[in-house]
C-alpha cells in the first residue's frame, strides 16, 4: 500500500510537471508567437552584449536576417554611438530599466532610423541578471516631422527678425534722411548722421568729406561714449588724414568703392598703425568689423562714411553694407545739394557785384560829360567873346567822355553775353594789330607814372582777321590787371613775337609784370567767370569777368591764353594768335563765329 | 569874366579817372581856384601831406591806397584844418562821408552848381 501510495504520489508530481511544463512551453510559445507577430523590434542581448534574438519585426526593420546577427554585436549601432550604448547596456544589467530613450540606428542599407527604445534587464530562474530585452519603436516620421516643425519655426522667427531689422533700418534711413533735408548746411546733419548710427548701425562712425580743392576732411566722428569721440578727435590732430593711405577712407575717396572688412585682423591694426602708442590705443578699443562707404554724387567722391563695430562684437556682413551705401548715397546728395546751392548764392552775389560795378564805371563818363557841359554853359554865359579854340578842346573831351560811355556800354552786352554763357559777336576784318596794340600801350603809359611799360616787337606789322575792338579791349584789360596788381610800381614788359609754323604764323603777345603774383591755388581757376584771387578779393576793385572775356575773345579768334605766376615776384601772361597775310586781302566771311552767335 | 578870387591854398581833387579829374580841375579852376591833382591814394597823400590844401574833392575806391587810407593820413598830418569834400559814384556816399568824417559828400554824376557851392561852404 505504502509503495502504492509513493507511486500514485510521484504520478501525480510527475503528472503536475508535465502540466507545468506544458504551461511553460505553452507560455513560451505564445511569448515567442507574440515576439514574432509583434510589430516592433525586439531584440535580445547577452551580458556581453552579443544578440540571442532578433524578432521578425527587427529583421524586417533593420535588414539583418537574425542568423546574420546571433552571438554578435548588433549591427545598428553606429561606430560613434557605441560607448553611449554600451553604458547602457552596463546599466540596464545592474538592474535598472531605460524607457524611451532617442537613438539614432542604421539599418542594413545605410539608411538612419530613429527609435525610442525601452530596455529591461532579463532574469534566470534563479533571478540572475543573464542579458537584456530590448524594445524599440521606429520614430522617424515623427522626428522627422518635428524637425521640419522647429526648422518652420526657426525660418518664421528668422523671416519676424529680418521684417523688424528692414523695419529699424527703414527707419534709420527715413530719419538720417529728414535729417539730412532739414538745413543746408551739411557740417551740422551730417554730424547729426553720424550720432544716429551709433549705436544702431555701429559703435563708430565718422564721415570725411572732400573739399573743393580735393583736401578730405574730417567732419564728424561719432560713438556713444564722448570721452571715445574725444580720442578720436585728438588722435585726427595728431596724426592727419594721410591721402595715400592704403585702407579705410582714403583708399575709398581713391577708387570710388567701399570696403567692408568682416573681421578686422591685428595684423590690419599693425599696418594701419603708424607707432606702438596707436597700435595700443586701437587694440585697447577692440575694433571688430568695420566698412567704409563713398559718398557720391553726381559721378564724384564727395567723402566717405566709416563704421565700425567693437563692444557689440557685430559682424558687417553684406546687408549692412548695402544700408551703409544706401544713407552714403543720401549724404552725398545732401552734400552737392547744399554746395550746388552756396555756389549759386555766390554767383549771385557776384553778380549783384558786377552790376554795382558797372554802374559805378558808367558814372564816370556820366559826370565828365555832365561838368563840363555845365561848365562850358557857364563859360558861355559869362564870356562875350569865347575863347573857340578852348572851347572845342572841351566839346572834343565831352565827345570823347561819350565815345567812351558807348565803349562801356557795348562791353557791358559783351559781358552779358559771356554771363549768359554764348560766344561774342565778333566782327573781324583784315587789319594789322601791330599799331593797336601800341596804342593801348601807349594810353596805360599815360594812366601810370608809377609803371615802366615797355612795348617791344620784333616785327613791323601783326596781319590777320581782327576784332580790333574786341582785341585791343582784351589786351588793355591785360595791361589794366597787370598796372592794378603792381601796386608798388615797377616794370611791366609787353613784347610781341611771331612764330612761323605750319601754314599760317603765330603771333605772341605777352605781359610780364613784377606785382603781387596769384596764388597758386588761384592760377588754375583765373580764365573762370567772375573769378576773383583771394589775394585781391578786398583790395583792389573789380568784377572778375575781366580774363574769362580776355580768354573768350582770344579763342575766338582761334587763339589761347596762358598765364603763369608767383606770388609776390609778378605775373607773365602770354596771348597767341594765328596770323594771315595781309596781302591775301581776305574779307572776314565770320565763318565758324557768327554762326555761333 | 566874372569869376572869385580866392586867397587860399590849392584844392586837391582826388580821382583815379584822369577825364573827370581833368573836368573837376577846370571847372573850378574857372572859378578861381589853384587845383593839384593826384590819380590814387599814395599820390594824394605826397601830395596832400607835402604842403596843406585848402580842402580835398576825395573819390573813396582809389587804387594803391583807398579813400579812407588818404583821410587818415591828412588827418593825421593836418588834424581837422583840412576839409573833404566826398565824391564818388555807389550808393553809401553818406556813410562813406561819415567816415572820413567829411563836411559833405556828392553822388557821381554830380549837378557842377552842386560842386562848386559845396566847395565854397567848405572854403569858409
Amino acid at each position: 500500500m505504502g509503495a502504492r501510495r509513493q507511486d500514485a504520489e510521484l504520478e501525480s508530481l510527475l503528472a503536475s510537471e508535465r502540466e507545468a511544463r506544458a504551461r511553460a512551453e505553452a507560455a513560451e510559445s505564445a511569448l515567442r508567437t507574440i515576439i514574432g507577430a509583434a510589430p516592433l523590434p525586439i531584440v535580445s542581448l547577452d551580458v556581453e552584449g552579443n544578440v540571442t534574438s532578433w524578432n521578425r519585426a527587427a529583421e524586417a526593420i533593420f535588414g539583418w536576417n537574425e542568423t546574420d546577427v546571433l552571438g554578435k554585436p548588433s549591427p545598428t549601432i553606429p561606430e560613434d554611438e557605441k560607448p553611449a550604448s554600451d553604458a547602457v547596456l552596463r546599466h540596464v544589467l545592474e538592474g535598472e530599466t531605460v524607457r524611451g530613450l532617442r537613438r539614432t540606428r542604421r539599418r542594413k542599407d545605410g539608411s538612419s532610423i530613429e527609435l525610442s527604445i525601452y530596455t529591461a534587464p532579463q532574469l534566470d530562474a534563479q533571478g540572475q541578471v543573464v542579458g537584456t530585452v530590448i524594445l524599440a519603436e521606429d520614430i522617424t516620421e515623427a522626428v522627422r516631422a518635428q524637425e521640419e516643425r522647429e526648422l518652420l519655426l526657426r525660418a518664421e522667427q528668422e523671416a519676424r527678425d529680418q521684417a523688424v531689422l528692414a523695419g529699424r533700418r527703414f527707419r534709420f534711413l527715413a530719419e538720417a534722411g529728414s535729417e539730412l533735408s532739414s538745413s543746408l548746411d551739411y557740417e551740422t546733419t551730417l554730424g547729426s548722421v553720424a550720432r544716429l548710427a551709433v549705436p544702431r548701425i555701429a559703435d563708430w562712425c565718422s564721415v570725411l568729406v572732400v573739399e573743393r580743392d580735393g583736401e578730405a576732411r574730417q567732419l564728424a566722428t561719432a560713438h556713444v561714449d564722448p570721452a571715445k569721440v574725444q580720442l578720436a578727435e585728438q588722435l585726427a590732430v595728431e596724426y592727419p588724414y594721410d591721402p595715400e593711405g592704403t585702407t579705410g577712407a582714403p583708399a575709398v575717396i581713391r577708387s570710388g568703392a567701399p570696403e567692408l572688412i568682416r573681421e578686422i585682423p591685428d595684423e590690419l591694426l599693425e599696418q594701419v598703425s603708424p607707432d606702438e602708442r596707436i597700435l595700443g590705443i586701437l587694440r585697447d578699443l577692440g575694433l571688430k568689423s568695420s566698412m567704409t562707404v563713398p559718398m557720391v554724387a553726381r559721378s564724384r567722391v564727395v567723402g566717405a562714411i566709416t563704421f565700425v563695430s567693437a563692444e557689440s562684437g557685430h559682424l558687417f556682413g553684406e546687408d549692412d553694407l548695402l544700408l551703409a551705401e544706401e544713407l552714403a548715397s543720401r549724404a552725398a546728395l545732401a552734400v552737392d545739394n547744399a554746395r550746388l546751392y552756396r555756389e549759386v548764392v555766390e554767383l549771385v552775389g557776384q553778380k549783384d557785384e558786377f552790376l554795382a560795378a558797372a554802374a559805378h564805371d558808367l558814372k564816370n563818363p556820366l559826370a565828365i560829360m555832365k561838368t563840363l557841359a555845365q561848365m562850358l554853359s557857364k563859360r558861355v554865359a559869362r564870356e562875350e567873346t569865347p575863347d573857340v579854340p578852348r572851347l572845342l578842346d572841351v566839346l572834343s573831351r565831352i565827345d570823347v567822355a561819350a565815345t567812351r560811355m558807348a565803349g562801356q556800354i557795348n562791353e557791358l552786352l559783351d559781358i552779358a553775353r559771356l554771363q549768359m554763357d554764348r560766344p561774342l559777336d565778333l566782327d573781324r576784318r583784315p587789319a594789322d594789330l601791330l599799331p593797336v596794340l601800341a596804342e593801348a600801350v601807349d594810353e596805360y603809359r599815360h594812366l601810370t607814372d608809377r609803371h615802366c611799360i615797355c612795348f617791344s616787337s620784333s616785327v613791323q606789322t601783326l596781319p590777320g582777321d581782327w576784332d580790333v575792338v574786341r582785341l585791343e579791349r582784351a589786351i588793355s584789360n591785360l595791361l589794366s590787371n597787370a598796372v592794378k596788381f603792381s601796386p608798388e610800381g615797377g616794370e611791366i614788359l609787353v613784347s610781341i613775337n611771331v612764330e612761323e609754323g605750319g601754314s599760317e604764323g603765330w603771333a605772341t603777345i605777352t605781359i610780364r609784370d613784377r606785382g603781387i603774383g596769384i596764388p597758386g591755388r588761384d592760377l588754375p581757376h583765373v580764365f573762370e567767370r567772375f573769378y576773383r584771387g583771394e589775394n585781391v578779393t578786398r583790395r583792389i576793385a573789380g568784377t572778375g569777368i575781366g580774363l574769362f572775356g580776355v580768354r573768350q575773345v582770344v579763342e575766338q579768334h582761334g587763339g589761347r591764353v596762358a598765364i603763369e605766376s608767383e606770388l609776390g615776384a609778378g605775373t607773365h601772361v602770354s596771348v597767341r594768335l594765328p596770323l594771315r597775310p595781309m596781302d591775301e586781302g581776305v574779307v572776314s566771311d565770320g565763318k565758324g563765329y557768327r554762326d555761333e552767335a | 569874366m566874372k569869376r572869385d578870387t580866392w586867397d587860399v591854398e590849392p584844392v586837391l581833387v582826388v580821382d583815379d579817372d584822369p577825364d573827370l579829374r581833368l573836368a573837376i580841375q577846370w571847372a573850378l579852376e574857372d572859378e578861381g581856384l589853384e587845383v593839384v591833382t593826384a590819380a590814387d591814394g599814395r599820390e594824394a597823400l605826397d601830395v596832400g601831406t607835402r604842403s596843406q590844401p585848402s580842402l580835398v574833392v576825395l573819390d573813396i575806391g582809389l587804387p594803391v591806397l583807398d579813400g579812407y587810407a588818404v583821410a587818415a593820413g591828412l588827418r593825421q598830418t593836418h588834424g581837422y584844418a583840412v576839409p573833404i569834400l566826398v565824391v564818388t559814384a555807389d550808393g553809401r556816399a553818406a556813410e562813406k562821408a561819415e567816415r572820413v568824417e567829411a563836411f559833405d559828400y556828392l553822388h557821381k554824376p554830380f549837378e557842377l552848381d552842386d560842386l562848386l557851392s559845396a566847395v565854397r561852404r567848405g572854403l569858409g
